[in-house]
């Protein structure tokens, strides 16, 4: 009986391996989570750049799981592709994935996250995390202007520093905030945790009174703010009493909507579809044999206003997607 | 008949479907799967799960005493984690601090079998639960122990051991198959084997006849963190460097790995050749999905469909041995 | 049921041992409060109470199922499937908040019954098998929202932001389902029989008690308590982050047992056990914020913590067999 059962398992597994033979170039896309819609709008650009220059590619999902990557980019080796683009799931285990590559002649193209050594990486479309949080504390300078707040005073909420990502948001925003003069009156470890977040900056809500803005290294973390803030009473409109200048990162569909009702003031897009398109294009080119002049290739960082998302419309990533 | 050694190798295989299973699927996926069947994809699939497999062999030691290990996957991360430090933090990196690091890391995951032995053995503790907390104190550990930063720049004589060869074999499957030799002998041929096989299967009869149950229960929590240390070393090497959740997510997956080989949840049964085949199997399954591009959602749906499976049919072997044993 | 009938009054050994948890957290309360004075302020307990809804709904449930010697881990992910299905009513289909509730509600009783049909049938530790579920709603859940963060409608957000006496609508909520259960658990024979189960599964069945209905019914409550636990949690943060939900299992599981609930079955209760237990937790995390602990200890603590109860509840289970 145990037998039978395995052995239909089996067959049935036979059944559902349909081969297919891959010609011209393929490029391997290796994501380290689907759990953002960053990473979802960085693969699906990638993929269609892909499709629209007539070139197959294979995706794989590491579930968040740092030797699953690494097993599932040694896969994409042995199955012959063209080049890797990759978000590393671990900027450090990642380097040893790199060397697979090169043993076996394949160039390796990075995404959103830097590899901690950048030594054999034949491409990097960086995000500028820096400049993502000057654009915040220069749009933060502005609103306060706007709102007649004389000197800014702000929370930080801060991600999960095992990113590298939320680690220089949150010290980029200090060295802005400190060249302009903002006081930091807060800081909220979310540990990208929507549910934390929500509970930490309730606590610290009750203990202070005196703020006028908000610094958030992630759009998702806005719907989380505004309940907040809702409690405390303080989820006015740009204009109204009490109005608090909200900046994030990101650029993703959440924020597009705060923005044009007026309650965030602005974001910093860092264009997910920019990646994904830049990236797979890249990679194309490489495989043909054109390198890049340049490694380090940042995607420009783009200031969301009220005005900018409403006359850019459908080319914004957050818009669309 | 006579039995000789090969019919009763013979039965010994067809019996466990695990076997045949392996067998099939290694087949069709020769067949079928482009690009599988190459030296360098197998000896890739071998080097990928090296450290699940000795990690399965520890596993199967308790599990077959009658007790569990969730914290395997954790007890992976923390002795990589205890292995870089030494290795970097204290010793700077240079080739000496290769031995210390791997000792300290042994030391480590020796260290936490032995805590879970007592807990579970001495005092009592429900296995489960007990191992779900180590697990947990295992994670947070190794998250400040590294300030939650991976530690890169391991020395080169550390990461030879996941990318070195010896005689053409590449090192973490000689040192993967020197565990399941070492493991299938201790369990079949020495008193202690026989003696967990014992305490496994019906604890009340074991202490009767006069069998130090905690001892040998302790020894085996022993064995399953060593083994976990040992894959540590193992998967940090290959990795290059020491994540301190490297081997979380990987729970499940030698948990899965050692019940479809045949090692009963219900403890008394089982064999580390069984989780050997166990795990070839999984990751069979794995690269099989990973060279087809399977999409993400159905790869999850996949994975809680093989643990359900496995956890199925395990019971209905215990079921049917149960039946046997009141029918014969 | 010996967990009805216990012999209170005197300071033996045994009341020692049962009570060592609310002790325990008597002193760690006096001395939270010592150490900082905002931690016994009106604002701060109601805040305590708003904050570990999510995990006393949750912690109910799990109760429920310990107390037939059971255990759910899929309560997190399935948490995140009954929101994602709400959103997924609520903004793509356009269901009012009611019809959303009913939605996620049915979902999570539906997931909950095959949980207990399995754990019925299987016979072997739950543990396992709501570990696949919780893959699978996981995994289902992502599917649903497309991996990114899904807002829900402006108005979902009101129906924890309403107060009574200045006190969240959600705590009354699930303080009354709390009692509710609990009559069911003490006055009904229905209820006698689940703790009858989690003493001693073969003499149930040698009194005709038909231990499939009770355990299909157990997990079902787990699972309803589970969408619940979806619909206040998606109300306080306004959105179905991707990450909702995470390991709260675990948490629930650490709650449960510090109320009072035996991982051994037989004992317990959903009022005042589970929900003391959350509100435990929740100072626990609350202090932790307040102290300025590093966000890598939190975890630890909670290790510390569970291993002491759990150790004292095998030490009871063995002083009183």
């Amino acid at each position: 009986m145990r037998k039978i059962v395995l052995i239909l398992l089996a067959a049935m597994l036979t059944l559902s391996m349909c081969a297919h033979a891959e010609e011209g170039i393929v490029i391997g896309i290796s994501m380290p989570s689907m759990q953002s819609s960053f990473f979802e709008g960085e693969l699906y650009m990638a993929e269609e750049t892909a499709k629209a220059a007539g070139v197959s590619y294979i995706s794989v999902v590491a579930d968040g799981d740092t030797a699953k990557q690494k097993t599932q980019i040694e896969d994409l080796i042995s199955k012959g592709v063209d080049a890797v683009v990759c978000v590393p799931n671990d900027t450090e285990a990642i380097v040893s994935s790199i060397a697979d590559c090169v043993a076996a002649g394949i160039p390796f193209i990075a995404m959103g996250r830097m590899p901690a050594d950048m030594k054999d990486v034949a491409l990097a479309i960086t995000c500028d995390n820096f400049a993502c949080a000057e654009a915040c504390a220069l749009a933060m300078a502005d609103g306060a202007a706007e709102q007649g707040y004389e000197k800014v005073k702000v929370i930080e909420l801060v991600g999960d520093l095992r990113d590298q990502n939320a680690v220089e948001r949150t010290e980029g925003f200090k060295a802005a905030a400190a060249e302009r003069g903002f006081e930091i009156v807060a800081e909220v470890a979310t540990e990208w945790d929507a549910d934390k977040a929500f509970s930490r900056l309730t606590d610290t809500l009750q203990g202070i009174d005196d703020f006028n803005a908000i610094y958030v290294p992630s759009d998702f973390l806005l719907p989380t703010i505004m309940s907040c803030l809702q409690t405390a009473g303080r989820w006015t409109a740009l204009g109204e009493e009490g109005h608090v200048i909200i900046c994030s990162i990101d650029g993703d569909p959440l924020a597009m909507e705060f923005i044009t009702s007026g309650y965030v003031f602005m974001t910093a897009n860092t264009d997910a579809f920019s990646f994904g398109r830049n990236a797979v294009a890249g990679a194309i080119e490489i495989a043909k044999g054109n390198f890049p002049a340049e490694v380090s290739q940042p995607v420009e960082v783009g200031d969301l206003r009220k005005a900018s998302i409403e006359a850019a419309g459908d080319t914004i990533w957050g818009n669309v997607y | 008949m006579k039995k000789t050694v090969l019919t009763r190798l013979y039965r010994g295989w067809t019996s466990n479907p695990v076997f045949v299973a392996t067998l099939i699927l290694f087949v069709a996926m020769t067949l079928f799967v482009p690009s599988f069947a190459t030296v360098k994809n197998i000896t890739t699939i071998a080097q990928q799960f090296s450290f699940t497999g000795i990690a399965a062999t520890g596993l199967a030691f308790v599990l077959i005493g009658g007790g569990n290990d969730l914290s395997i996957g954790s007890n992976i991360s923390l002795s990589s984690v205890a292995a870089a430090l030494v290795m970097t933090r204290l010793m700077g990196a240079t080739g000496a601090s290769v031995l210390p690091g791997i000792l300290a890391a042994l030391a480590a995951g020796a260290l936490i079998g032995l805590f879970n032995g007592f807990c579970v053995s001495r005092i009592g503790m429900n296995a489960f639960i007990l191992t779900l907390i180590v697990q947990m104190l295992c994670d947070g550990i190794a998250l400040i122990a590294t300030d939650a930063v991976s530690i890169g720049n391991l020395p080169a004589g550390y990461t030879f051991i996941g990318t070195g060869n010896v005689l053409g074999i590449p090192l973490p499957i000689a040192i993967m198959l020197a565990f399941f030799a070492a493991g299938q002998f201790a369990l079949s041929k020495t008193a202690f084997g026989r003696r967990l096989y014992a305490v496994g299967a019906n604890r009340q009869a074991a202490r009767l006849v006069g069998v130090p149950i905690e001892k040998i229960q302790i020894l085996a929590f022993v064995i399953s963190g060593f083994c976990g240390a040992a894959a540590g070393i193992i998967l940090s090497a290959r990795l290059g460097a020491a994540t301190p959740s490297a081997g979380s997510n990987s729970m499940l997956e030698i948990m899965s790995a050692a019940i479809i080989g045949g090692n009963s949840l219900f403890g008394g049964k089982g064999t580390v050749v069984g989780a050997a085949c166990g795990v070839i199997l999984l990751s069979l399954i794995s690269n099989g999905l990973n060279l087809l591009g399977v999409s993400y959602y159905a790869t999850m749906i996949v994975k809680g469909g093989i643990i359900l499976f496995a956890v199925a049919l395990d019971y209905f072997n215990q079921k049917m041995r149960t039946r046997q044993m009141l029918k014969g | 049921m010996e967990g009805l009938n216990r012999k209170k009054g005197f300071f033996s050994r045994e009341f020692l041992l049962s009570n060592i948890i609310y002790i325990a957290a008597a002193a760690f309360v006096v001395t939270m409060s010592l150490i900082n004075d905002r931690f016994l302020t009106g604002r701060n307990i109601i805040n305590l109470f708003t904050q570990s809804t999510v995990l006393m709904a949750l912690s109910i449930g799990m109760a429920l199922a310990m107390i037939t010697r059971g255990i759910d881990m899929s309560l997190g992910s399935l948490l995140f499937l009954c929101a994602a299905v709400m959103q997924f009513c609520g903004k793509k289909l356009g269901w009012t908040s009611p019809a959303m509730c009913a939605a996620g509600l049915l979902t999570g009783t539906a997931v909950g019954v095959l949980n207990g049909i399995i754990a019925a049938k299987l016979q072997v530790y739950p543990l396992l098998t709501t570990l696949a579920t919780m893959y699978a709603c996981r995994g289902l859940g992502l599917l649903i929202t497309g991996g990114g963060t899904g807002l829900m409608p402006m108005t979902w957000g009101k129906l924890t932001s309403f107060k009574l006496l200045g006190i969240p609508s959600q705590v009354f909520v699930v303080l009354a389902i709390a009692i509710l259960f609990q009559i069911f658990l003490s006055a009904t024979s229905f209820g006698r029989r689940i703790y009858a189960v989690g003493d001693s599964e073969k003499t149930a069945r040698d009194k005709g008690i038909n231990i499939t209905r009770v355990k299909v019914f157990v997990y079902a409550a787990a699972g309803f308590m589970a969408g619940v636990a979806g619909i206040v949690s998606s109300s306080q943060v306004v959105s179905v982050p991707a990450n909702l939900g995470a390991n709260q299992e675990t948490m629930a599981i650490i709650a449960a047992v510090l109320g009072g609930t035996s991982l051994f079955g037989g004992k317990g209760s959903t009022f005042p056990c589970a929900l003391i237990g959350a509100l435990i937790m929740s100072c626990i995390s609350n202090s932790l914020v307040l102290l300025g602990a590093a966000p890598n200890a939190y975890s630890v603590v909670y290790a510390c913590v569970i291993f002491f109860v759990v150790l004292m509840d095998t030490i009871r289970a063995k002083v009183m067999k």
